[in-house]
């Protein structure tokens, strides 16, 4: 019957109710998209519009703002603090991702291949990814903290530590300890991705490589990680995002602390913004970091095209 | 059994399987170091919850509870605001969070797979931009919103935040589920008289199930962990959830800690996630691939 009707109707039907279907369809489609379209409108686009705006003014809580011009940016450049800050989050994460990367490429060759038990490995060393980091943070202060900490307790019996000695108050024992939470927490992440690119490759190319006698370094250098050069590149660019956006392991570990060792840059926007109330100042810093990440995004993508190319 | 086949070149074949069975052996040995290494400060942390709160605090260090004991859990308070207080407010700002990411991506999916609007690419390039721009450094922008909303101190208010930055995820995962419905599908049932809009609920819902699944899975893990929003938005002990709760039970009263109490408020926020990844794995990478191979 519906076929009938088909055939009865669509030769009958002029262009004009085609268009006018195709136009309520749009109407209903705009329709559709309206509740998605209005939160991003309220909660991206505007706040982006107000904070690149707030950043060119004195913008207290209360009282009258005022343009500065660009004196919130002249001031952040001269700011030592700030410097510190991005000096900091610099290096931090360079190393978190570097030993990151090593310690999901290492784990993605122990985990991959079948062997009794493989399912449930990777699902442990998976479980941190879904825990939250500031949750993983004050995990971790339970462990280490001088008083009730196990880890400590254990490296004093073993006479590593002094009695007395904390070194939450020892500022690269702090850094030491974030970059080895962040890795226990993030790395089961890249590692999957790792395995789900490594599976796709056809077993067929690992034969051909053994035929010609590669070893298993040239075999993962020259075969394996080429052939998932896309969802690696991907991988590696969210960790470093991630990595240099870290705030919540540096709040509930040791709140900044100690002496500011561990003020990352978006510790430092939160501090001059919500403690200090500094809003047009920590506008011009977020403004900064969103730049220093778009240019670290740029060279990334630079550096794996100019290697994928080659 | 390897009697009967020829002997492979190089080696005969008893050695070879001999081998490669004493390397699953040592791989297997690997990994259980591995993964006790990994699973161990979620072990012990479940388990010290469970100890008095003096056991807890306690030097030496025990593994095993001396008696079990719930009373970390009835400890945790801040500002005489009890646990379970934050596990509610948790619980709300994580269902808004789902509810509304999970409704307003299947609509927007829906749209961007099989709707003629105009100016598709651009507007689902905007979807896209929101990943480009970092929200932390949004931050001070949206609280001025949300402030001039009277949406501050509002858990609703605070799922909205998170469903927005949950969108681009979500929205392109639900265009590639509804993208993968045939075309036959669809016009065979609105030839049956069904519009765009009914057709949704009573055939393609089904269909993309695995997508809102994986979408409400992601969802769930956004607004239930999420931290720093939740710091500058929340600022009365009534409202916070879960994760600021902890932090303000960590700088305790008169300075002293209740570690048992913080070790219980850890186990109550990563549990239930923990919990659901293992529930809902297949679904979890299913996102990861369709977000890494694009």
């Amino acid at each position: 019957m519906s076929s009938l009707a088909h055939e009865v109707l669509a030769p009958a039907s002029p262009a004009g109710a085609r268009t006018r279907l195709l136009a309520r369809e749009r109407r209903t489609g705009y329709l559709l998209l309206l509740p998605s379209a209005v939160l991003i409108v309220v909660f991206f686009l505007v706040p982006l519009g107000l904070t690149v705006t707030m950043s060119f003014y004195d913008w207290p809580i209360f009282g009258a703002r005022r343009p500065v011009g660009l004196a919130n940016y002249a001031e952040a450049l001269g700011d030592g603090r700030f410097w510190d800050a991005v000096w900091f989050t610099t290096w931090y994460t360079a190393l978190t991702s570097v030993l990151g990367f090593a310690a999901a490429l290492g784990l993605a060759l122990l985990l991959r291949p079948r062997f009794p038990g493989r399912t449930i490995a990777r699902s442990i060393v998976f479980a941190p990814v879904t825990i939250g980091m500031g949750v993983a943070g004050l995990l971790w202060l339970t462990l280490v903290n001088g008083r009730s900490g196990v880890v400590i307790q254990i490296l004093r019996t073993l006479g590593v530590l002094g009695p007395e000695q904390d070194w939450l108050g020892d500022g690269g024992a702090v850094i030491a300890i974030a970059v080895v939470l962040t890795i226990w927490k993030t790395v089961g992440l890249p590692m999957l991705v790792l395995i789900i690119g490594m599976d796709s490759i056809d077993e067929s190319v690992y034969e051909a490589a053994r035929i010609d006698g590669a070893g298993p370094w040239s075999t993962l250098t020259r075969i394996t990680l080429p052939l998932i050069n896309r969802p690696l590149a991907l991988v590696v660019l969210l960790t470093v995002i991630a990595n240099f956006l870290s705030f919540d392991q540096f709040y509930t570990l040791s709140r900044g602390g100690p002496d500011g060792a561990t003020v990352s840059v978006v510790f430092y926007l939160y501090e001059q913004g919500f403690q200090a109330f500094r809003q047009g100042y920590a506008a011009a810093i977020a403004v900064l970091i969103a730049l220093l990440l778009a240019i670290l995004t740029v060279i990334q993508v630079r550096v794996q095209q100019r290697s994928a190319d080659e | 059994m390897t009697a009967a086949k020829p002997p492979a070149l190089g080696a005969p074949a008893g050695a070879w399987s001999r081998r490669s069975r004493r390397r699953a052996r040592g791989r297997t040995i690997a990994a259980i170091v591995i993964a006790v290494l990994f699973g161990l400060p979620i072990a012990y942390t479940i388990l010290s919850s469970f100890k008095s709160p003096s056991e807890a605090a306690g030097i030496p260090a025990t593994i095993w509870p001396q008696t079990w004991s719930v009373e970390n859990y009835l400890g945790f308070n801040s500002a005489g605001v009890t646990i379970w207080t934050f596990i509610a407010n948790s619980v709300v700002v994580t269902l808004m969070t789902v509810v509304i990411t999970t409704v307003a991506s299947v609509l927007a999916g829906y749209v961007f797979a099989k709707f003629p609007i105009r100016f598709k690419p651009a507007l689902f390039a905007l979807f896209v931009a929101v990943l480009f721009v970092p929200y932390q450094a949004l931050l001070l922008g949206i609280f001025s919103v949300v402030v001039s909303l009277h949406l501050n101190n509002s858990l609703f208010g605070l799922a909205l935040i998170y469903s927005t930055f949950q969108l681009p995820f979500s929205v392109f995962m639900m265009r590639n589920s509804f993208e993968s419905v045939p075309r036959e599908i669809v016009e065979a049932a609105e030839m049956d008289g069904c519009g765009k809009i009914t057709i949704l609920p009573r055939v393609l819902l089904r269909l993309v199930a695995p997508g809102i699944v994986t979408v409400a899975l992601f969802a769930f893990l956004a607004g239930w962990n999420e931290f720093l929003a939740a710091l500058v938005l929340l600022n009365s002990t009534g409202d916070f959830t879960l994760p600021i709760a902890l932090v303000s039970a960590r700088q305790g009263q008169l300075m002293t800690i209740e570690w048992g109490a913080i070790q219980a408020g850890v186990t109550v926020t990563m549990v239930p996630c923990v919990v659901l990844f293992m529930l809902l794995q297949r679904y979890y990478v299913a996102g990861l691939v369709s977000g890494s191979v694009k």
